[in-house]
């Protein structure tokens, strides 16, 4: 609290309204000046402060299938690329969101939002079909994410994970399980990466979409493995630093 | 919560002693008066170029966490799933989902439950991991693992482990061997937001009571939660 400086009213002198404001705007501006010396460690409760996370959204596919039906497979690409796809269930269920409300990241912006934490998992079965023959199918899953005005989805580099088989089995069914599970929270930082990539959508710090893919890659020695999705869930929560603004 | 705001006197107006009143006590949640000074001084008062820091916030009242975990391996037998009515087929998707006759037979895993008070209503994170499987050569055996939360059954957080085996054992009706390699990694999350006072999260076991499914068995499990408290 700043300090109060208030000028005694001495008897016989008449209070004017002028008198009376000058001793209230020193309260009232003390009051308001609270100085970081002025707050006792710990002096902050829940019931001081606004929420310093909230859910943006959770999103799943793929849960439905609790029998061993297994939800979609991925082909490895035969002509030596690999391209993002999408993770779905091939039932119209993906971990793709968009409707969440534009969060625009940074310290130095009104809400504070210093990161959105991203909780994903996913579990696929990687297969080959010929047993010792030493080809190597391989999954990559990342996350992406598309920024407020632009149409282009960015990946996460730091988030990317590569899976890879180590046992034979037939095509979908049995192979090497993979359970992926990715914990990151995104900042400013992944932001200034993207930003700084060539022909990228420049300087911005606001997010409006989050998803997860998955990349095969390509073995053209020996093609034919497959990755099959089970299911894969993903949540985020978008998260307030310690500068909490006035309003929620 | 608010910035104290006590309005300015003028010359030549008469002061209204209730309004003078309310300017230094006013009990409505939306007042400005220096009722403020009861506990309530926070954020909005302090300047705007000044931050809320660590230190001022007393622990685990924005946020808090814990977690369990247990890597003895834990057998579950086929009577502890018996079931008064009829052996149920647990590999149809919508009677697991849907059928409460096999709700009350999962059992709770050690190490993959979790017990933790909220001071205030939060948005609670729960992340697990868990290695489980059977001895049962049927290629339609099961053991499935479930979230419950509060003791009730969560909506497609359920998964299964096929069969662990392939052939029988010599002189047995049930499988070979129980072998990590062929058994179910689940790493899974639930968001949800929960109100003010004790919670509970458990991974619960279910298996087959079948001829062909002896014996379930976990291996390392593990359940955490993390809080993020909301303003009520």
């Amino acid at each position: 609290m700043a300090e109060v400086n208030i000028t005694p009213l001495e008897d016989g002198d008449p209070a004017t309204a002028a008198s009376l404001n000058d001793q209230l705007l020193q309260l009232n501006n003390g009051v308001n000046a609270l100085e970081d010396y002025s707050i006792e460690p710990g002096a902050l409760r829940r019931d001081h402060l606004p929420a310093v996370a909230e859910l943006l959204f959770t999103s799943s596919v793929g849960d439905g299938f609790t029998s061993h039906n297994w939800a979609k497979e991925w082909n490895q690409d035969s002509d030596g690329t690999a391209t993002w796809d999408i993770i779905a269930d091939g039932t119209g269920k993906d971990l793709s969101e968009t409707g969440f409300a534009a969060t625009v990241l940074g310290m130095d912006q009104a809400n504070r939002f210093a990161g959105i934490l991203v909780l994903l998992n996913n579990h696929f079965v990687i297969s080959q079909a010929i047993e010792g023959a030493g080809f190597d199918p391989r999954a990559v899953i990342g996350i992406q994410v598309r920024q407020t005005g632009d149409v282009t989805w960015y990946t996460i580099q730091r988030a990317t994970r590569i899976c890879s088989v180590r046992g034979a089995g037939a095509l979908g069914i049995t192979g090497n399980y993979q359970d992926i599970a990715q914990r990151l929270t995104i900042t400013t930082d992944d932001l200034d990466r993207i930003a700084s990539i060539k022909g990228g959508p420049g300087a911005t710090t606001s997010i409006n979409g989050i998803r997860a893919v998955v990349a095969i890659n390509s073995d053209l020695a020996f093609p034919g493995g497959i990755v099959t999705l089970r299911e894969g869930r993903m949540s985020a929560f978008r998260l307030r630093a310690s500068g909490l603004p006035d309003a929620v | 919560m608010a910035s104290v705001n006590i309005p300015t006197f003028v010359d030549g107006d008469v002061a209204d002693a209730t309004e003078v009143s309310k300017a230094f006590y006013d009990g409505a949640t939306t007042a400005t008066s220096m009722e403020e000074l009861n506990g309530n001084l926070t954020r909005p008062n302090m300047p705007n170029n000044k931050l809320v820091t660590r230190e001022m916030v007393r622990r685990r009242h924005l946020a808090g966490g814990r977690g369990v975990s247990g890597t003895a391996n834990l057998d579950y037998f086929e009577e502890w799933f018996d079931s008064t009515t009829t052996n149920i087929e647990l590999d149809d998707d919508a009677a697991l989902d849907n059928n409460s006759q096999t709700l009350h037979l999962y059992r709770p895993i050690p190490g993959g439950c979790i017990q933790f008070d909220l001071g205030g209503e939060a948005n609670v994170a729960l992340t697990w991991t868990i290695l489980w499987g059977n001895d049962s050569y049927d290629g339609n055996a099961a053991t499935f693992v479930r979230l419950f939360i509060n003791g009730l059954p969560i909506d497609d957080q359920v998964r299964l482990a096929p069969r662990g085996s392939t052939t029988p054992a010599i002189g047995k009706q049930h499988g070979q061997v129980l072998v990590p390699s062929r058994a179910r990694f689940w790493c899974g999350h639930h968001a949800v937001n929960l109100s003010r006072g004790s919670h509970s999260a458990s991974l619960r076991i279910l298996g087959e009571k079948s001829s062909v499914t002896r014996q379930n068995r976990v291996w390392a499990r593990s359940m955490r939660h993390f809080y993020f408290h909301t303003p009520e």
